[in-house]
């Protein structure tokens, strides 16, 4: 077998690693794995010929190419190619997040609608002059199926330009969801208290926040950052 | 240059790929012996990886009658759609590039 130890392909297989940093990690791993078994596989045919020595080995990894060389040629392709296969999984995510930030947001706008007359109902039940419960009723109704509304429309319009890799979007969207924690930490006191749905609402209010943190989370990872970068340029 | 050769092999390796199932040192081997096209032929591994990540290629462990175990790529349907759009796009490029390449001369 051709698995004894050799010096010479420790070190090179050691520089090509160290030559690949650059690349994701999937990538590298499926790099390595390739050389390792083409050296396997090229040895292997030495034995067979029974010319195993290490002019031998030198002249397979030759062949093979220098580290820096293999690595600078999967770099470049990796970045010609960022641009033109589209954004990586990170800004996918990120996506996705945002798709689901707009199903939730849509979720309690629907609640909201559904509940309007639940909603008077309670606010009819609180110490307030007759004649103001329908304007209160109405404003309060008014106020959260905006808000809900609006954020369905953002979440969308945020998950379009994201995935066009609009660098503009990130900074965007980390303006909103810090303008988002603010009304989550001043706004649902009022708001669920009055809602017949006090429990759905807040989960619905804390799973929309999240939806944004996670987008706002995979739009900074490296990738994300090396696929807005690209289209950028 | 680099970008038009590496997109040309990427290719290759999926016509190589149209008849049979190839483990990496053949795919290199192939295409190192096919006048040069490719001078190192560790180039080919990054290669595969995208083309495994793009889901042209597709790969599996398998025994071998002699040898280790090695990781056999194959054509997908999406490799195969690819290659036949590739096929056609071709022949009109290197035509117009030779016309234009002699014209005049």
């Amino acid at each position: 077998m051709s698995t004894t130890e050799s010096p010479l392909v420790d070190n090179y297989l050691r520089r090509l690693r160290a030559a690949l940093a650059g690349l994701p990690a999937g990538r590298r791993r499926d790099i390595i794995e390739g050389v390792t078994q083409h050296i396997a596989d090229a040895r292997l045919q030495l034995e067979q010929d029974s010319q195993e020595g290490d002019d031998a080995i030198r002249a397979i990894l030759g062949q093979l190419g220098d580290p820096d060389v293999i690595a600078a040629d999967a770099l470049d392709a990796e970045r010609g190619s960022a641009a033109a296969a589209g954004p990586p999984r990170s800004v996918r995510a990120a996506v996705w997040l945002m798709c689901a930030g707009a199903a939730v947001s849509l979720a309690a706008a629907i609640a909201d609608i559904a509940t309007r007359s639940e909603l008077r109902a309670v606010i009819a039940r609180t110490p307030m002059a007759r004649n103001l419960i329908g304007t209160a009723a109405t404003a309060t109704f008014t106020q959260a199926a905006a808000v809900n509304l609006a954020g369905v429309v953002l979440f969308l319009l945020m998950a379009r330009w994201t995935g066009k890799g609009s660098i503009t979007a990130r900074t965007l969207a980390c303006v909103l969801f810090g303008l988002r924690t603010v009304a989550v930490l001043i706004g649902p006191g009022e708001l669920s208290a009055l809602s017949p749905w006090p429990a759905a609402v807040r989960v619905l209010t804390v799973l929309g926040w999240l939806a944004g943190l996670g987008a706002i989370v995979f739009l900074w990872q490296k990738t994300s950052t090396a696929f807005i970068k690209a289209r950028f340029r | 240059m680099t970008q038009m050769r590496r997109g040309a092999i990427e290719y290759c390796v999926l016509a190589l790929l149209r008849r049979r199932e190839w483990y990496g040192f053949e795919l290199a081997h192939a295409l190192a012996e096919a006048d040069g096209l490719v001078t190192s032929e560790g180039t080919i591994y990054p290669l595969l990886s995208r083309l495994r990540r793009d889901g042209l290629v597709d790969s599996a462990w398998r025994e071998s009658l002699q040898g280790p175990p090695r990781r056999y790529y194959s054509l997908t349907s999406e490799g195969t759609a690819a290659l036949k759009a590739f096929a056609g796009q071709w022949a009109t490029f290197r035509d117009t590039v030779d016309r234009l390449l002699t014209e005049g001369t």
